[in-house]
């Protein structure tokens, strides 16, 4: 796949990503119907309510009308020319070195590290610091220094203002 | 309404003291800074606002807010001019012309429009809100379960329809993936725990700000991260054109964009962005000279503006009247109200009768607050837009996590903030709009416990769904939506003509 951010992306891998979220989605709406009747099923034997009240009735319709939606796109995407035969082992691998999806990875894999360790572990200032350092120097936004100053001045300027004046209560902080 | 008229008036004299002017002044000035940041919008700009004015008092918040969201849609002109990169998705169809002018080095006179033009629309907007919204209100009042019912859907489709890049039904799977995300949580009915796979976490449901912040941030950050820095800031020069003239010239063609922006606006979910394009197509079509369209026509400029700044009081109609937001950020602007204790709808005039009033008041000081603003920050704008796209990213993304943990302190939310963030990453990217999806997670709610109330007072006769004029008008409205969206109508149109010729 080649690199290329969300506006020029490439018709066809448009319609083969098309193809596998329609799937996706017509599976998770089965898996909705199903847990839906299982709710109702539960609920009606336990109270014996009014049918038209049962817990399961509007995710159910939901999901009828995401799957009917969801195979319309799959129509679509397969007339457009989508086919599961497209994923390769080696097409597959190589969604990694998309360009998007890597820096989604990244950012999203650091910010897990910034919420479930750094905030715990140290200081709120100390971890935002590293968090915002290491963001700008993995992308190579500025020099070494430059990151540095503007993620100690940011990080300054958060902690301050959510700590001191709004009153979060983090976890660990210097204020 | 005359009591209506004298509550607006009132409002507005008490915002006018100072404290209230620099409040809305400074956040008009974030507003747009936001704006005119490419890859930042108004919808984030307020969803990050709302973590940062959780523990204000409703008022300054509102405020800031309200100015936020306003210089917002006004400053994604700004670099939709300058550099040629829309600011805001509201300003894209200001690019088409506005760029062009700023090539010729009319880019003073291009933002100058933009900016009157702005200011036309969004003081046309507040009279449209101080007269039509008294009004939504009395109506919205005999609203029984089944409106509200077909309303939701009615918004849910036309929303997914309108929002949609290319296949409406990807619109319509976005709202009913948002319905979903909704019934997560306790059933009020039954008191049953939905779709909570025994998390303590979920049992009242999913927050809404750790899902909006992440579901819209999240793809931003990566798109600021992705987006080249690579253009040229074109330079302002003096003013050539006399704007008066332009405004007489244009003054039918204002009212019928400001008639766009506040119709396009009120529909759920829609808002400024398809407000512009109409407005834009529909000024194009009028032109004696639709050739030079493209090529730096003034009204090219006018047209987008004026409507998309009229939409933000044409959404935020519907949003106090009715509950049901005309535009993505005044999705999240509701989010916020209900942060702050406050229930859009109809029974806002009686939990907080003055708050309508208010609004009006902040729109009213926030249209002049824009002129003035705008005005002191026009060439300023040119040098944050040498901001390199890659340092602002990190900035977000702290603010995303922060501005989250300041709502509810807690480390499950943040969580939430990146499940939400890859789900909106995916759905943005493969053309699945966010704007409905958020319509989908509000107005999911009203369809699960309308829809039920109806059918266990009617004994589960469906009838009864569409047993009101209005109902039926919803409903009629939503069949015609799939079918014009499903059935090829055109195609089937023209065969039969083709057929009834040659007969």
């Amino acid at each position: 796949m080649a690199e290329q951010s969300n506006g020029d992306l490439h018709e066809l891998e448009k319609h083969q990503g098309e193809l596998i979220i329609s799937v996706a989605l017509m599976l998770g709406s089965i898996w909705v119907i199903y847990e839906s009747i299982v709710m109702s099923i539960v609920v009606y034997q336990q109270r014996q309510p009014d049918p038209y009240t049962l817990p399961g009735l509007l995710p159910f319709i939901a999901a009828i009308l995401i799957l009917a939606s969801s195979a319309r796109v799959l129509v679509h995407a397969r007339r457009a020319g989508a086919t599961f035969a497209y994923f390769t082992g080696a097409r597959v691998a190589s969604i990694g070195r998309n360009g998007d999806f890597r820096v989604l990875a990244i950012v999203l894999g650091w910010m897990a590290v910034y919420v479930t360790v750094l905030i715990r572990v140290l200081p709120f200032e100390i971890a935002t610091v590293i968090f915002i350092l290491a963001l700008l120097r993995f992308y190579r936004a500025v020099s070494f220094w430059k990151a540095l100053v503007i993620s100690v001045l940011f990080s300054g300027i958060v902690t301050y203002f959510f700590a001191a004046v709004v009153r979060t209560p983090f976890p660990h902080t210097f204020f | 309404m005359v009591q209506d008229l004298l509550g607006f008036g009132q409002a507005i004299l008490e915002f006018a003291a100072p404290r209230y002017l620099v409040l809305m002044a400074t956040s008009m000035f974030l507003g747009i800074v936001v704006g005119t940041l490419p890859g930042l919008s108004a919808t984030i700009g307020i969803a990050l606002l709302t973590g940062i004015t959780y523990s204000f008092n409703p008022t300054t918040a509102m405020i800031m807010m309200v100015g936020l969201y306003i210089g917002a849609i006004y400053a994604g002109s700004l670099s939709a001019i300058l550099i040629n990169i829309p600011g805001t998705g509201s300003a894209a169809a200001t690019l088409l012309d506005g760029h062009p002018l700023a090539r010729k080095g009319m880019a003073s006179d291009a933002i100058l429009v933009a900016r009157t033009a702005s200011f036309l629309g969004s003081f046309i907007g507040v009279l449209a809100f101080v007269l039509f919204t008294p009004l939504i209100r009395n109506i919205a009042l005999s609203f029984t379960s089944a409106e509200y019912f077909w309303l939701s859907i009615f918004g849910i489709m036309i929303c997914g329809s309108l929002a949609s890049q290319d296949l409406p039904a990807k619109g319509w799977i976005a709202g009913f993936l948002g319905m979903m995300v909704s019934y997560v949580g306790m059933d009020t009915i039954h008191n049953y725990e939905r779709f909570t796979f025994g998390n303590i976490n979920l049992i009242t449901g999913i927050p809404w700000v750790p899902m909006m912040i992440g579901t819209f941030g999240v793809p931003q950050i990566i798109k600021l991260v992705r987006r080249s820095a690579d253009f040229e800031v074109i330079k302002t020069a003096k003013v050539q054109i006399r704007i008066i003239p332009v405004i007489r010239r244009n003054l039918f063609g204002i009212l019928r964009w400001a008639l766009i922006g506040i119709g396009i606006g009120a529909l759920p979910g829609v808002g400024e962005n398809i407000a512009a394009w109409v407005a834009y197509g529909e000024a194009k079509s009028r032109s004696k000279e639709p050739e030079k369209w493209g090529t730096g026509v003034v009204e090219g400029v006018m047209a987008p503006e004026v409507a998309n700044n009229t939409a933000i009081a044409g959404a935020l109609i519907p949003l106090l009247t009715l509950g049901v937001p005309g535009s993505p950020p005044t999705a999240i602007l509701m989010g916020a109200l209900r942060l702050h204790g406050l229930r859009p709808g109809p029974m806002l005039a009686f939990d907080n009768p003055s708050f309508i009033y208010q609004m009006g008041g902040w729109l009213f000081w926030g249209t002049i607050m824009l002129f003035v603003v705008g005005w002191l920050t026009a060439r300023p704008m040119s040098l944050i837009m040498k901001i390199p796209p890659k340092i602002l990213a990190p900035l977000i993304a702290t603010l995303v996590v922060v501005g989250t943990f300041a709502v509810s302190s807690s480390l499950f939310d943040l969580r939430l903030v990146i499940f939400f963030g890859l789900l909106g990453f995916i759905l943005d990217r493969y053309g699945y709009s966010l704007g409905p999806f958020i319509l989908g997670v509000i107005l999911g709610p009203l369809t699960d416990a309308n829809f039920r109330r109806v059918m266990h007072m009617n004994d589960g006769n469906v009838l009864a769904l569409i047993s009101r004029p209005i109902s039926l008008v919803f409903s009629a409205g939503i069949v015609l939506v799939v079918l014009g969206n499903v059935v090829p109508y055109r195609r089937i149109l023209a065969k039969v003509l083709r057929r009834l010729r040659h007969q």
